[in-house]
């Protein structure tokens, strides 16, 4: 038995099947690139350029590091957009109040946190299919964003040290903005905990089948609402980071990081159905949105033709995904 | 000149590795009751399944009214007479039952329906069961009235065979008779029904032809009249098996690991009993009989009243996760929607009832994981490529021994096992049931619920006859076992 | 199994009769805060906002009954709202104009349906692209985040204008002319019945011979159609386009629509009579909770008159709904 079994090991493939996935990923990517690079031969790679796609990118590779738990858990969080622009404008009152910025941080992120607990907790505690929920709580958040602030930027009264969050840091020449820093620290700590904790092992085993996670004594209430809080924490922590970029809270900050983050996350490889996909993936497919947006900006592409743009890309991202997964019999 | 609706000539179905139909052939006679009998896993299901067009043989032919029939699929199977009464009952609740009768059948033009066009539902109905108002939502109506809501469907789409798996089950004392009635006017009208059913008694009742299938192959097909009584059909049914497998365990019948006293909840009735150390028990009994609600009951997934104790310890309220902490792990009856994740590799899916062996300081380790799916892998002997393998490709056996492997790294002191080996080839049978010889050996001990009695006989030291939710008797794996007598109990008959 | 009523009605006639009461109740509590809230100022202003609403939430319940979703239609609005002004405005007559925009609006159905039942995408991811990309469209086609506004738009506008019987806009007669329509595709075509059997059971209704991709085609340009509708309907009431907010949060309100109105998220129940009650019980409430503090109101509470009060008062509804319904033991659905 065991030679049978040793023989067959040896013939057989040692990647995963997200890992097969991810190199394809990454293979496009490299291919945008230099398409990119052909096409623009010298504005394309400058050191511009590339902090251009990731600061850009910032807002979507921390809200997508947590959202990709929840997709990967079988569920949607379409409210990251609302919570964002909550958590912002709630931060930009509260340091016109004259709290600390880095309190009036940490409170809005705690609100951000209350909102995507309450969130998970009633998808899973009351069964509940978490695109309904979670789009209530899209409006409900961006509700309460719009009355906190009555519809209208806020910009007077806050205290200079607001753009301290985001500011640029300078080694030498170079100036690295604290945002890439941000997104890079919790990429990796997502990195971690996708890959070491028995949290995102259960996190995939409901999004495989929530039935088997059951019988196999997986809480699923507790996993599902921890997945919901980390992405409201993380959707009010870019919220944050957009007011300090621009000293400005607006209801309109994060337009679309709902659908931007499932377009990475979905050209990272997860499945929307759940049970797949990786935060490494995630990175992958968020670069590869950003250098595309890049590209789209530079051909002169207006912002609203890009949004079709990222329409037709999200299908034929879950198309693609549909195809290698079939192809993959790993 | 015999008027045969359906000739089945030489059906074999062949899955990987089980062979779950071996030839069979007979004949079924037009306007009759023809009973189909044998043990789980004779080849009944599958027989109906390619009947109604689920699944296709792999050689052979059937003849539906002479000429040959190969359904596309189920719709055309019953678009074209041949209707199924399902276990699951397919009727829509939100529908009033006018309107589910006549679902598709209705006269349309552009998509307007019709007055008239419902009357077809009235005429059916009336002619079977008076008592329904066609004008009622099919969510008030008990169960009983749902079936002959589907049969009044069949009927008004002109089916000429309406096969009926177990419709039983699920009815009162009272309803079955009516459902009796119903079939004896379907046959006057010239309509073939098909019974399938354990319960020997409503056979011998209501029967015209009763036909034995058993390990695959067709034993015998006989008139009523010609059968003397339900032994000899038990007789056709179980065949000269001669259990010779068995090895009895070292049973400590000091220790009682668990202790169930009057069990009750929907579908079990006042059930008692205790497992002692070293013992394999089982419970054998044929569909509907309560196996698997006791083992839910026990493993925390349903209430029930009554008194479970586990080591001594009263257990009030159970989940899951209580059971596992306790030492209980279960190897569930449906392998693929609730042992394992299919999407997931064999690594990913080791650990999942017990995360506790593969984390260090609550930190996830790769290493671990890996090393836990090699042993387990090598000591349940999982044939595999490796350990990252998407668990959706390896065959039903090795799923199985994953799910075995999983139980294990519980280090349970109780294993339950549902259906252990259904649908699984007879060589990785035999595998499993030398692990879970071993592991009994080693110090665990289990409970078996199975419908097959080979594999009941060949493994349990006490077996625990169950029908219709209760549990008629606890018996001793030895010299005294009678495998007449058990089918008897099992099957309803009562004591001599 | 439900219990057995000794009467006639079923769970749905039951629920659509409690919703009923508190609808009434709530209209009752409104005009006796205020009796400015019966004014036929206020019912027609009522029905003119809430067209939309209705008109979508009546398709939609269809969509969401047979067990799928569109959450394209604020996309959809939007593009006919822009496209339907944007014809007009280079001259063509227009009658004319609604008749190419509705024909649009069915061109989306099918695109949306090709996508779900062809390339097999789940229907709520599917409508999400779609919303992105019709909503893009819509910008596209009017050049920018430029709203139009022209006297040549003065034509259309003038439906919104006509009042019959001295006091009725034309709203209300449209918008019943519309349920109507609708009460009779559920009661008196295979629709309503269809819809049930796919999202109640699917295997009854593919067995029964229902072709099932058919009518999923038909009840997405249903859904589309009133989507498209309703943005020229916005236009002709708001005597602009702006790309910017037509058709914005609408697919969350008919959303609402539906679930306060009875109709199961994951299929198989569901009526028009519960959906348009729904749209109307969040108008009230929208329409009467700002309207019901006549005197100077506490600062604290000052923000129950912002007008941006709306999304949160609709979100909370819908959680309290939701909550009822699994209390109730409705559409339960576990292991």
């Amino acid at each position: 038995m065991t030679e049978r079994n040793n023989a067959a090991r040896r013939s057989g493939l040692k990647l995963s099947a997200n890992g097969v996935q991810n190199l394809v990923m990454f293979g496009i990517l490299i291919a945008i690139w230099i398409a990119g690079f052909i096409m623009y031969p010298k504005t394309f790679v400058t050191w511009d350029s590339i902090r251009t796609i990731l600061v850009a990118s910032t807002s979507v590779i921390i809200t997508a590091s947590a959202v990709t738990l929840v997709l990967i858990s079988g569920n949607l969080d379409l409210s990251v957009a609302g919570v964002g622009a909550m958590s912002g404008v709630l931060f930009g009152l509260f340091t016109i109040a004259g709290i600390p910025v880095w309190m009036a941080a940490i409170l809005a992120i705690l609100c951000g946190a209350a909102s995507g607990f309450l969130n998970g907790f009633i998808i899973s505690r009351f069964n509940q299919p978490s695109f309904i929920i979670s789009l209530v709580f899209k409006y409900f958040t961006g509700g309460i964003a719009l009355i906190a602030s009555n519809g209208l930027s806020i910009a007077a009264g806050m205290p200079g040290n607001v753009k301290d969050i985001a500011q640029t840091v300078f080694i030498g020449e170079m100036g690295i903005p604290l945002p890439v820093v941000y997104a890079i620290v919790i990429a990796l700590i997502f990195l971690f905990i996708q890959n070491k904790t028995v949290f995102a092992s259960q996190a995939y085993a409901i999004g495989s089948n929530i039935k088997t996670a059951r019988f196999s004594g997986i809480s699923t209430v507790k996993v599902i609402t921890a997945a919901f809080t980390f992405s409201g924490i993380l959707a009010a922590f870019s919220g944050v980071i957009i007011v300090s970029r621009f000293s400005v809270a607006d209801c309109s900050m994060l337009p679309g990081l709902e659908t931007d983050c499932i377009i990475a996350a979905v050209l990272g490889g997860t499945d929307i159905n759940g049970g797949r996909g990786t935060v490494l993936g995630m990175i992958i497919g968020a670069l590869i949105l950003f250098t595309l947006t890049q590209i789209m900006n530079l051909l002169g592409v207006k912002i609203y033709d890009q949004q079709i743009i990222k329409g037709i890309v999200l299908i034929l991202g879950i198309l693609v995904n549909d195809t290698i997964r079939n192809k993959i019999r790993v | 000149m015999e008027n045969h609706v359906l000739e089945i000539k030489n059906i074999t179905k062949q899955f990987a590795g089980v062979r779950a139909l071996d030839d069979v052939s007979f004949s079924i006679e037009k306007g009759s009751c023809h009973c189909l009998v044998g043990e789980n896993g004779a080849g009944k299901t599958t027989l109906i399944k390619i009947l109604t067009g689920a699944i296709k043989r792999t050689s052979g032919t059937v003849l539906y009214k002479g000429k040959e029939w190969d359904p596309a699929g189920t719709r055309e199977a019953m678009q074209s007479g041949i209707g199924c009464l399902f276990q699951e009952l397919n009727v829509v609740e939100q529908l009033r039952v006018e309107e589910y009768i006549c679902l598709g059948l209705e006269e349309t033009r552009f998509g307007i329906i019709r007055k008239k066009s419902n009357n077809k539902a009235f005429d059916m109905l009336a002619r079977i069961d008076k008592s329904i108002n066609p004008k009622q939502m099919i969510e008030e109506l008990s169960t009983a009235k749902r079936q002959v809501v589907e049969i009044a469907k069949a009927l008004a789409m002109d089916s000429d065979v309406i096969i009926m798996d177990e419709p039983t089950s699920p009815l009162s004392g009272e309803e079955v008779r009516h459902l009796f009635e119903i079939i004896k006017d379907l046959k006057n009208h010239g309509i073939t029904i098909i019974y399938i059913t354990h319960r020997l008694e409503e056979v011998m009742e209501l029967a015209d032809y009763v036909t034995v299938l058993r390990d695959g192959k067709h034993i015998a097909t006989k008139l009523r009249s010609e059968v003397k009584d339900r032994q000899e059909l038990i007789r056709m049914m179980i065949g000269k098996n001669i259990f010779e497998d068995y090895i009895p365990n070292k049973v400590n019948k000091d220790k009682k690991l668990i202790e169930v006293k009057g069990m009750t909840n929907r579908k079990l009735k006042n059930i008692t009993f205790d497992l002692y150390e070293g013992e394999i028990l089982g419970f054998y009994g044929l569909i509907g009989a309560g196996k698997t609600e006791i083992a839910r009951a026990i493993y925390g997934l349903d209430t029930f009243d009554g008194e479970l104790f586990i080591d001594g310890r009263k257990i009030t309220s159970g989940s899951p996760q209580k059971s596992l902490r306790n030492g209980i792990a279960i190897v569930p009856e449906e392998r693929r929607t609730q042992g394992i994740c299919t999407s997931l590799s064999i690594v990913v899916n080791m650990p999942m009832m017990n995360y506790k062996t593969v984390t260090k300081y609550g930190i996830l380790s790769n290493k671990s994981q890996r090393r836990l799916a090699q042993k387990y892998i090598d000591a349940i002997g999982v044939v595999c490529r490796n350990e990252n393998q998407t668990v959706a490709y390896l065959s039903g056996g090795n799923q199985q021994k994953v799910i075995v492997g999983k139980c294990l790294n519980v280090s349970p002191k109780v294993l339950l096992l549902d259906e252990p080996t259904r649908g699984i080839d007879v060589g990785a049978k035999q595998e499993i049931y030398n692990i879970i010889r071993k592991l009994v050996k080693d110090g665990c001990s289990a409970i078996i619920f199975s419908s097959e009695l080979t594999e009941i006989c060949c493994l349990c030291d006490r077996i625990g006859l169950l029908f219709e939710g209760e549990l008629k008797k606890i018996i001793d794996n030895d010299e005294t076992l009678d495998t007449q007598d058990i089918m008897h109990v099992v099957t309803g008959g009562s004591e001599s | 199994m439900k219990n057995i009523t000794g009467r006639r009605l079923n769970s749905t006639a039951r629920y659509n009769i409690v919703l009923f009461i508190v609808l009434m109740f709530f209209v009752g509590l409104f005009t006796f805060a205020n009796p400015d809230f019966l004014s036929w100022y206020n019912i027609n202003l009522l029905f003119r906002q809430n067209l939309p609403n209705i008109i979508i939430a009546c398709a939609m319940m269809f969509v969401i009954t047979s067990g799928a979703i569109d959450l394209s239609v604020g996309g959809v609005m939007a593009l006919s709202a822009i496209t339907y002004a944007a014809i007009c405005v280079a001259g063509v007559d227009p009658w004319l104009a609604v008749a190419i925009v509705a024909f649009m609006g069915i061109l989306i159905g099918v695109i949306n349906t090709v996508i779900i039942e062809v390339l097999q995408i789940p229907a709520f991811m599917a409508t999400i692209a779609g919303w992105l990309i019709y909503g893009g469209l819509a910008f596209t086609v009017c050049g920018g985040p430029n709203p139009i506004s022209k006297p040549a738009m003065q034509v259309i506008t003038v439906i919104d204008n006509i009042k019959i019987f001295g006091s009725i806009r034309l709203a209300i007669p449209i918008v019943i002319l519309i349920v109507l329509i609708f009460l009779f595709l559920e009661k008196k075509t295979v629709l309503g019945k269809y819809s049930i059997a796919i999202g109640g059971n699917f295997n009854a209704a593919y067995y029964s011979g229902i072709n099932v991709k058919k009518m999923r085609l038909v009840l997405f340009i249903l859904c589309s159609l009133m989507a498209a509708l309703s943005g020229v309907w916005q236009v002709a009431r708001l005597s602009t386009a702006d790309p910017r907010c037509i058709g914005l949060g609408v697919e969350f309100a008919v959303l609402s629509a539906c679930i306060v109105g009875g109709v199961n998220i994951k299929g198989g129940q569901g009526s028009v009579l519960g959906v348009v009650m729904g749209v109307l019980l969040l108008a009230v409430l929208i329409l009467g909770i700002p309207m019901s503090w006549k005197s100077d109101i506490p600062d604290f509470l000052r923000w129950v008159k912002s007008p941006y009060l709306t999304q949160v008062l609709i979100g909370t509804v819908m959680l309290i709904v939701v909550f009822i319904n699994y209390l109730a033991g409705r559409g339960k659905n576990y292991d």
